[in-house]
């Protein structure tokens, strides 16, 4: 009987690991954003140090909140079919200071590519007459 | 000086959004600009966060780092403002 428990107990052992393994991928990790968080907090106002239960909770807040205006968003997205950008501008149109940082965001986006294809093309020009 | 050094360039990694925006959608395509999106918007709504935990703060007149009733707090004062998506359908299993 001793032998039977032990070998279900590493049994068990072995299905809890495969498991976590599969879950892992599932769960979400804690303090993904912790770093990130604690710079934006000095710089949004808060003490140099801020407390790590305050960051916690403010992760646990902006996951919540990117995964309601997500799901909004995705349920205004499942009329048309894909997940846009659109979906999310639409979301944030009340809200005018969001609004206008994320038009300022994507414009400055689309000068950086074409800085960065121009760049590309230059250097192209500058190998071939060699 | 450092605060707005601290302001200007923190923002939330955009590997880890990714991955968030992902796991949520269970889509593969995330494509940049989205993520983009989500990150100034996710960056601005913490910022209301801790502006208005400092409101709290001082009419409560207390100091020191800000602690999460505060953050409570100023949650709950953004929902009244409209400012948090609310779920038609309400969270059932966590």
């Amino acid at each position: 009987m001793h032998n039977s428990s032990s070998a279900g107990a590493a049994s068990k052992q072995k299905a809890g690991t495969s498991s976590q393994a599969s879950e892992a991928s599932l769960k979400r990790k804690r303090g993904v954003f912790q770093k990130d968080l604690q710079h934006m907090m000095y710089g949004f106002g808060d003490d140099a140090n801020p407390l790590p239960e305050t960051v916690s909770f403010l992760e646990d807040i902006v996951v919540e909140y990117v995964t309601d205006m997500v799901h909004k968003a995705q349920d205004i997205a499942t009329k048309r079919g894909k997940l846009l950008t659109e979906d999310f501008l639409f979301l944030i149109r009340k809200d005018l200071p969001k609004l206008r940082r994320c038009t300022e965001l994507l414009s400055m986006n689309e000068e950086l590519k074409q800085a960065r294809k121009a760049f590309e093309v230059d250097e192209e020009k500058l190998a071939n007459p060699e | 000086m450092s605060r707005y050094e601290s302001f200007r360039r923190s923002g939330f990694q955009k590997s880890n959004m990714k991955r968030l925006l992902v796991s949520i959608t269970g889509s593969q395509k995330i494509s940049m600009p989205m993520t983009i999106v989500v990150s100034g918007i996710a960056k601005m709504f913490v910022g209301e966060l801790i502006e208005t935990g400092r409101i709290v703060m001082t009419e409560r007149r207390e100091s020191g780092p800000l602690r999460p009733c505060h953050i409570r707090e100023a949650f709950r004062r953004l929902k009244l403002e409209g400012k948090v998506p609310r779920r038609s359908v309400p969270r059932l299993f966590r």
